[in-house]
């Protein structure tokens, strides 16, 4: 009889043990989610396979864009969000290829695709270990969606366990410029965003 | 229910087998689930260097290879290393398919990958280099039986990176790949 009712226990116990862990399997994107480096403005902040560091996050109303010496006036129904920064691979030739806004509430921006080519965003560079180079990254966003945004940047967003740093900018919302200019640059630095500050 | 101490004995005896297979039923279980990825991993992972001198020829892919230069000029805030190879295939058609990576790496382990002579200074110092390809493919492909095939890569370092080894690594060779180190001078 003891043998029955210990056995039936056992059974409960283990029945007990598997819908627990049923119920709190993690899924298989948080399994494989990035690992994540996080930080804040003017701060290096080091991945395993790169860091990166960013200065300046503007937000404006309209964007103009300068390359060879023509203009384009670029509007929104929103704001942009122009992010300067620095970049460095740490042991091998790099691209970083996936940049997002990430809003207080949690909704997720990726590069704008409006700016021309001519202008090098983040993501058609490489990234040369021992050799920073200046990042750019322009983001059209709803207003509400600035204050408190975080930058996320990843070499692919295809890579499971990957790196990922995420900067929280100092974005407030309140400080919105009424147009920014990025114009391209034949010498020196390969833009500058106008005007400077 | 037969308890017999003959049928406790045999049906221990079958316990134990049982654990026993398991021991190694599991591990074979996994090596043979396992085999294919491991088989992938050491494609992509395990290098093993033919190591040649700089001016001297050296057998590797089917083919006798000559790093003839490797060049420091200074370029935008880094050095832009330039390195200059040839090939002579007995077929050089055979090689024209195979894929081929160029890298260079220092002796901290940092390794860089060509950048298509985007630094002007290549094009204005040596500008017969840019009409040469960078490694396998076309340069096999477009070389006659007897001659060389002329391959040139150029890297963005920077300035205070010692030690630097280039490495060509033919896919149809691996893991053997060639490596060829700066003279220290």
């Amino acid at each position: 009889m003891m043998r029955l009712v210990v056995s039936a226990l056992a059974l409960l116990f283990a029945a007990a043990v598997l819908y627990g862990m049923q119920h709190t399997r993690p899924l298989y994107s948080d399994i494989t989610s990035p690992i994540v480096s996080s930080g804040g403005m003017n701060k290096r902040v080091e991945a395993s396979a790169f860091a990166l560091s960013l200065d300046s996050a503007r937000t404006a109303r309209v964007l103009n864009v300068e390359t060879f010496g023509k203009s384009k006036t670029y509007t929104s129904s929103g704001v942009w969000v122009v992010v300067e920064g620095e970049a460095e691979a740490k042991f091998e030739t790099l691209g970083l290829t996936s940049g997002e806004w990430l809003s207080s509430s949690g909704v997720r921006y990726v590069l704008t695709d409006r700016v021309p080519a001519t202008i090098e965003m983040m993501p058609g560079d490489a990234y040369q270990p021992g050799l920073p180079r200046r990042v750019l990254l322009v983001f059209e966003v709803p207003e509400d969606a600035v204050a408190g945004g975080t930058v996320v940047v990843a070499r692919t967003k295809l890579l499971p366990l990957d790196d990922e740093i995420r900067i929280a900018t100092s974005a407030s919302g309140k400080d919105i410029e009424p147009a920014i200019t990025i114009r391209r640059n034949d010498q020196g630095p390969p833009w500058t965003v106008l005007p400077q500050r | 229910m037969d308890s017999s101490p003959a049928k406790v004995t045999l049906t221990r005896r079958g316990y134990w087998l049982s654990m026993a297979a398991l021991v190694v039923a599991v591990p074979a279980a996994l090596a043979a689930q396992t085999w294919g990825s491991i088989k992938d991993w050491r494609s992509q992972h395990l290098r093993q260097p033919v190591s040649g001198t700089l001016g001297q020829p050296i057998d590797y892919a089917g083919a006798s290879w000559t790093v003839t230069r490797l060049t420091r000029l200074a370029g935008k805030g880094s050095t832009v290393f330039l390195a200059e190879f040839e090939a002579l295939a007995a077929d050089p058609k055979a090689l024209g398919a195979v894929p081929c990576q160029v890298r260079l790496s220092d002796e901290s382990g940092r390794e860089w990958q060509p950048t298509l002579f985007a630094d002007p200074v290549v094009t204005q110092q040596y500008p017969d280099v840019r009409n040469r390809s960078l490694c396998g493919g076309v340069a096999f492909a477009a070389t006659e039986p007897g001659k060389p095939a002329r391959m040139a890569a150029s890297f963005l370092i920077p300035p205070g990176a010692s030690s630097l080894t280039l490495s060509i690594a033919l896919y149809s060779a691996l893991p053997d790949y060639l490596s060829v180190s700066e003279p220290q001078t």
